[in-house]
């Protein structure tokens, strides 16, 4: 079998890829509207949408920065991992109950509409789409960018492909992803993501039984190996240090709730009362598929310090050379058509708020209205959204490295800082008032864009991403302490937070 | 409802001044880790006591803020005239969980620190293992919340009815 691991290994990427695109044809006949488009009708069913929202937070950060983390730095990115699991909480208490009574009760599609009719402000929608338009160019253009390394590497491994370029790997991924996401919008991307998250979960358990059993002591072994080299490495805070983990455990934990791909999902299920499932269902398929990140990342640090493998020369190769060298070929090939899924699942769902807030929030913060014929206007966005995040990407990679990486790590601290007291805090509190939605998004967004810009370091490693959502939230909070939020909250807003 | 709302900004505002004393202690060298003496691009964590001795305890107690605030979080997501006495035990039960696993993470670390030895528990040294899966079990303990308290807590059918009667108005008062 060994001898045809790339066939195998193309063979199940293509067969993942054949899927996503049947799911988009499949989805056209059902999306009909905008409302189709972009919230499914409100129509999914609990296993559907607990799939799809964990499958759209895990990308391919997850399965190959992530193994990345660990084999360079220890344990301590294991705080990224279980700090979710407390920020999937969070984030369903806070968010999943309100966003979907407000929704059905304003016929909401999208998250700015959610805020617009919280704030009854078009200035607060615009600033959430601005937001949103800014996160989603980067995480796109990132996640366009390592869908197409990957195909790359993948194809390149036997000899008719051995020199695809990079433009035609990216117009090749992009153009399943175009595909599924205009044909289908929503529908065909949360259906893709039922495949994804399913087979993430999959290749989450088998990595670790291969892992497990690479060393004779299992995974105790390879902890062993690695506290005798470096104990710090294997203790709680790892090489990165206390400040670094408690601060990503501020921002991946409680910024879970301030990510829009993840809480936009949260509108769309048939019925409030499944959140009850959804959560569980959530986290069970995050943990399982995070087996993967924790699993890789100990034992090729352990194998290379054993010198049992060569030391890696690029901490990102962790995961391939894992699953080049010691995983089964069809258990590559899996993981790869995961790792396809991972990417994929994220980008459909940037793509999705994206285009909401390109064709349906900015126009009606701008001119009061929504414009005619939003299906149609919304698959065009689709399409030059992902060609322009495809060029972006390329621009980057090729001219200049650091554009998508600033803009990539611009984004989940924008999100959280942004997103998170405004719609967290504001639909959970009806003194929560407008004026300081507008202090507090302006402000996260100005922080991070200049600790991105300036390359701005703190000492101990304190995140910057941190300071902008500690500001962001205190300013919210005490803004909205000092100013008058008599009036501000519509009636039916004001039953719907009595709820 | 202001006061998980009050409660959140005082721990925030508590969290801020030890950022600040964190910036300001003196600079450890290997505070971040250092580059792996044979492997690169590895990193190494180095000596912990020293990384821990000017700012450990502003560090402890910074996270301690952190979960009363995720704590008052979870209570923000519960509507007023929902809270009951059982609401604020399960919350005082949930605090105390986090802050217990923290205390423990953070003691058998140092205790590691100063003798040397550890156990390990399930693949992982004690410290690193009271990270994992006693952060795992607090993740469970919210989630078991969510899910037994749901009905009373969060939804329930006479809000559904609620939520029926609160659309057909709004139907009505939008006909187009």
């Amino acid at each position: 079998m060994d001898a045809y691991r790339q066939e195998i290994i193309i063979a199940a990427v293509l067969v993942y890829l054949a899927i996503c695109v049947a799911t988009g044809i499949w989805a056209m006949r059902r999306t009909k509207s905008s409302s189709d488009f972009f919230v499914a009708g409100r129509s999914l069913g609990p296993i559907v949408l607990a799939l799809a929202i964990f499958s759209s937070t895990l990308s391919g950060f997850g399965f190959v920065g992530g193994p990345g983390l660990v084999y360079s730095g220890g344990v301590s990115s294991f705080w990224m991992i279980t700090s979710g699991i407390i920020g999937y909480s969070i984030c369903f208490m806070l968010v999943a109950k309100r966003i979907r009574l407000v929704a059905e009760v304003r016929n909401s599609i999208s998250l700015p509409d959610i805020v617009a009719a919280r704030y009854n402000s078009e200035a607060v929608r615009f600033l959430i789409a601005l937001t949103i338009v800014l996160g989603v160019m980067g995480y796109l253009a990132t996640q366009i960018l390592a869908m197409s390394l990957v195909m790359q590497s993948i194809l390149s491994g036997i000899e008719t492909f051995a020199d695809i370029s990079l433009i035609t790997c990216s117009i090749l991924s992009s153009a399943v992803l175009i595909f599924y996401c205009v044909t289908g919008g929503i529908i065909a991307s949360v259906y893709t993501d039922l495949v994804q998250g399913a087979i993430m979960i999959i290749a989450g358990v088998l990595i670790l039984l291969t892992a497990n059993s690479l060393l004779d002591g299992g995974l105790t072994q390879a902890s062993q190996i690695i506290m005798q080299d470096d104990s710090e490495a294997m203790m709680p805070f790892g090489t990165f240090g206390i400040v670094t983990c408690l601060g990503w455990f501020f921002v991946f934990g409680l910024g879970v709730a301030g990510q829009p791909h993840m809480i936009t999902k949260m509108m769309m299920n048939r019925d409030i009362a499944d959140n009850r499932a959804i959560l569980p269902l959530s986290i069970a398929g995050y943990v399982l598929s995070a087996l993967l990140w924790i699993a890789i990342g100990l034992v090729m640090r352990a194998l290379v310090l054993d010198g049992q493998t060569e030391p890696l020369t690029e901490v990102d190769q962790a995961a391939p050379m894992f699953l080049s060298v010691f995983a089964n070929p069809l258990l590559a090939g899996i993981v790869f058509a995961a790792l396809f899924a991972a990417i994929m699942s994220t980008s459909d769902a940037f793509l999705n708020i994206g285009t909401a807030a390109i064709i349906h929030d900015i126009p009606k913060a701008i001119t009061g209205r929504p414009i005619k014929n939003e299906l149609l206007g919304a698959r065009i966005v689709t399409v030059a959204l992902a060609a322009l995040a495809t060029a972006f990407a390329l621009f980057s990679y090729y001219v200049n490295g650091s554009l998508v990486a600033l803009l990539g790590a611009f984004g989940w601290a924008t999100f959280a800082a942004a997103i998170f007291p405004v719609v967290a805090i504001g639909l959970n509190w009806k003194g929560a008032t407008r004026q300081a939605a507008i202090v507090s998004v302006t402000a996260s967004l100005v922080i991070n864009l200049s600790i991105q810009l300036f390359a701005i370091k703190l000492p101990y490693g304190i995140n910057g991403g941190l300071v902008a959502f500690l500001v962001s939230l205190i300013l919210f909070i005490g803004i909205s302490l000092v100013t008058r939020a008599e009036g501000q909250l519509a009636p039916d807003m004001e039953k719907v937070m009595d709820i | 409802m202001r006061t998980p709302v009050i409660v959140i900004l005082f721990c925030l505002l508590l969290c801020c001044g030890l950022l600040v004393a964190i910036a300001l202690a003196p600079e450890v060298s290997g505070a971040l880790g250092i580059a792996h003496p044979r492997i690169s691009p590895m990193r190494a964590g180095g000596d912990g006591a020293l990384r821990l001795a000017e700012i450990g305890l502003y560090a402890f107690a910074f996270h301690c803020l952190v979960l009363c605030c995720v704590v008052s979080f979870f209570a923000l997501g519960v509507s007023q005239r929902r809270y009951d006495t059982r609401l604020y035990i399960w919350l005082a039960v949930i605090l105390i969980i986090n802050l217990a696993v923290w205390y423990l993470t953070y003691s058998s670390h140092q205790h590691y620190l100063r003798t040397g030895s550890t156990a390990f528990f399930l693949a992982f040294p004690i410290p690193t293992a009271w990270m994992l899966y006693g952060m795992g079990f607090c993740g469970a303990v919210f989630i078991a919340f969510y899910s037994i308290g749901f009905k009373k807590y969060v939804y329930n059918e006479e809000d559904a009815k609620t939520l029926a009667e609160l659309v057909k108005e709004q139907q009505q008062q939008q006909p187009n």
